[in-house]
């Protein structure tokens, strides 16, 4: 219920409803983006040069170095180029997710810091700050979204009905960006500490999450801790999405579990510390 | 989560009804400031809204504060006085931390201008992007940019990066959005006088339009005579408390006796925040070219009672503008204001050529002043006094000399009534009149 805690500064003509604030929140996000990429001069393609280099890296040492191979992913005769490629689209499903959460994470932890000017001296709802923060992501996600569908039609796979569930996937992962950064965003303004420990957990996250690996690859000790993280859930269901196999219910459930507890808690903490912000900027 | 405010009390008058005339109230308003270093601490206590634990800066003490309709408000005190942050929470940038803000119609904050923009767009990104923030549909926005980029007057600029604008581009453009959006309520920090001299007029005439208008005006000002001038109404704020809410010009003598009393002089603080020194400014609107005084006939030092002081001034003015007018101020040598002048308030217009050149005369007949050293300031300003278009601060000193032992720094017309028949005549008697 977003529409109903409108601050109690805002002017009464202003949008009364959730999709109005959202639609606050968009020329926040455009701005955002338009600046992050003003200048140079491969502008918005970053968005999409970034990740593959990165797929790129990743997918030679995982499946080049270590040898690593997604079961199932590749018929036993196909080349090693083809053997490598589809190693790397399943990396880009996951690490899609995990980029995505992981940006919003460390971002959110110096949000306010980063708008002191916003929180300080304009009249300005503070929770748009967090839902522009999360749909600059969002754009970000479906322009690799989109790359990702062009390089599966590339190699051949064709869209199968599977990817009618990725809508709803990327909808859990919003989901949980916007509870990150209302957690991250109100308590890293009071604790400056997150700003260096969320990047250190998140470069630990990356291997403790089933990117570079199914989740039913794992050591059993391992799985049961992978079963506890909530990207466990999202990354699965987005291979699953894009993919097909079988999905891990038992990881989904635990994510969406948690995202129901999480997400209102985050709500509340973040109303309960606003007030706060302007002095501690 | 909404909070329902449901009036408890059914005996309490419905001032905050919508229909009442109250676009402001504030309601035993505190504001603390935590002064906790440890972090954990501090969000503890913000969890459990503890807020008056611990070390804590009352930054405002029990502000009770209702403004009406149109209503134009001037707020004055020391720095650190609580000014600023009284503004901010009458915007609701700031939360009280305990009392009610109530606040009914748009408010435009020019607080600090420009404070949303990115320095990578351009200055029409900045506009459209910002608009939504101020308030204004994507559809008004689009109907009110050309007006924006004109009023702001930065023309071609509008399309460039806003890092590449001059510090006056910048505030310009932010004033010019700020105050397009036909606020109900306004709110200035400071910040009457933006960009250049020309720039300043004219958004001083877009407050002045916005006034006219209906709109509800609260500024701070460290200028008294502005507040004097401008406003029907001041609060003076000091350490946190409003000590003293009325008139402006009752406000105005407080303040000054409250200062008088803290042992400052009142000129220097007022008029140039500096010690008493000769400083000299002027803008393309007005410029003063020449002051002398008439050379004493007493070889330096003028005469108490017998010489005349005379001012020779000679202005240059824009001639596309308004005739400005003069103000003048006559200063005891401790800095303190012992008298003033403006052609405005004895109606006298200046005497301007086509040119734009001005030249008057201002005397003091058979100077009325005791001895000791004096100083004076002249100021130009806009035809309403308000805008300072040039100022010349103790550019004149002179000393006066007497013949005799009076003590003091001003002689005051005076009479001594000796005569028994004068005097019996002007007491009246306790017998019944004589009949006419």
């Amino acid at each position: 219920m977003p529409g109903t805690d409108r601050p109690a500064h805002t002017p009464p003509h202003w949008p009364p409803c959730w999709w109005a604030h959202a639609a606050l929140a968009w020329p926040l996000a455009k701005k955002d983006v338009l600046a992050r990429y003003r200048g140079s001069a491969f502008g918005l393609a970053w968005a999409l040069i970034t990740p593959l280099a990165m797929v790129l890296i990743y997918a030679v040492v995982f499946r080049g170095v270590f040898n690593a191979r997604w079961p199932g992913s590749a018929p036993a005769e196909a080349s090693a180029v083809m053997d490598g490629v589809s190693y790397a689209v399943r990396l880009f499903a996951g690490l899609m997710v995990f980029t995505g959460v992981a940006e919003v994470a460390t971002r959110a932890t110096r949000l306010m810091a980063d708008n002191a000017n916003l929180v300080k001296r304009v009249l300005f709802p503070l929770d748009l700050l967090c839902l522009a923060l999360v749909l600059q992501t969002a754009l970000h996600a479906l322009l690799q979204t989109a790359m990702l569908a062009a390089l599966l039609l590339l190699i051949g796979q064709w869209p199968h009905g599977g990817w009618l569930a990725l809508p709803l996937v990327w909808l859990a992962v919003l989901a949980w960006q916007l509870t990150l950064a209302w957690w991250l965003s109100a308590l890293g303004t009071y604790l400056r500490d997150l700003q260096h420990l969320v990047p250190a957990l998140i470069g630990g996250l990356l291997f403790l999450s089933p990117v570079f690996y199914p989740l039913d690859a794992a050591p059993p000790v391992l799985r049961a801790a992978l079963l506890f993280n909530p990207l466990t859930g999202l990354i699965e269901a987005m291979r699953w999405a894009w993919f097909g196999g079988t999905l891990r219910w038992d990881a989904v459930a635990c994510s969406l579990l948690a995202l129901a507890v999480l997400m209102p808690a985050g709500r509340w903490l973040f109303q309960r510390l606003r007030p706060g912000f302007a002095d501690l900027v | 989560m909404a909070r329902v405010v449901v009036n408890p009390d059914p005996r309490d008058p419905p001032r905050d009804h919508p229909r009442d005339d109250t676009v402001i109230a504030l309601d035993h308003v505190h504001k603390l400031y935590s002064l906790e270093p440890r972090p954990l601490w501090r969000l503890w206590r913000q969890l459990r809204g503890q807020h008056d634990r611990g070390a804590v800066h009352h930054a405002l003490h029990d502000v009770n504060l209702q403004v009406r309709r149109g209503e134009v408000v001037g707020v004055i005190g020391r720095n650190g006085a609580g000014k600023s942050t009284l503004l901010q929470i009458v915007c609701g940038v700031l939360q009280p931390t305990t009392g009610q803000r109530r606040v009914h119609g748009r408010v435009a904050a020019l607080l600090e201008l420009g404070a949303g923009f990115n320095p990578d767009l351009s200055g029409r990104e900045n506009v459209r992007l910002n608009g939504p923030l101020l308030g204004l549909s994507a559809q008004q926005l689009e109907a009110r940019l050309p007006e924006i980029i004109e009023f702001a007057g930065i023309g071609d600029y509008i399309d460039q990066p806003v890092r590449s604008y001059s510090s006056g581009m910048f505030v310009r453009l932010a004033f010019s959005m700020a105050t397009s959006v036909d606020p109900d309520i306004l709110i200035i920090d400071e910040a009457l006088s933006v960009g250049d001299d020309a720039f300043a007029r004219k958004s001083f005439e877009r407050i002045m339009k916005l006034k006219d208008r209906g709109a509800t005006i609260l500024f701070c000002s460290h200028s008294l005579f502005q507040v004097e001038q401008l406003c029907g109404r001041a609060l003076w704020i000091m350490d946190g408390r409003v000590q003293y809410d009325g008139l402006p010009a009752q406000a105005v003598v407080e303040y000054n006796a409250w200062l008088a009393r803290q042992g400052q002089s009142v000129a220097a603080l007022t008029v140039t925040g500096q010690p008493v020194q000769a400083t000299q400014r002027a803008t393309a609107a007005a410029a003063i070219e020449a002051v002398s005084l008439r050379p004493a006939d007493a070889g330096g030092a003028y005469r108490s009672g017998h010489d005349a002081l005379d001012i020779r001034i000679r202005l240059r003015s824009d001639p596309s503008i308004a005739c400005p007018t003069l103000g003048l101020v006559l200063y005891t040598e401790d800095g303190r204001t012992l008298t003033s002048a403006g052609s405005w308030l004895d109606n006298v217009v200046l005497p301007r050529q086509v040119d734009g050149q001005i030249d008057v005369h201002w005397r003091l007949p058979a100077l009325p002043l005791l001895k000791g050293r004096y100083s004076i300031s002249l100021y130009v300003m806009c035809e309403r006094a308000i805008n300072l278009y040039a100022a010349a601060e103790h550019v004149l000193a002179f000393e006066v000399v007497q013949d005799n032992v009076q003590q003091g720094i001003v002689a005051l017309a005076h009479e001594w009534i000796t005569a028994p028949a004068s005097l019996a005549a002007s007491v009246p008697a306790p017998a019944p009149a004589p009949a006419a």
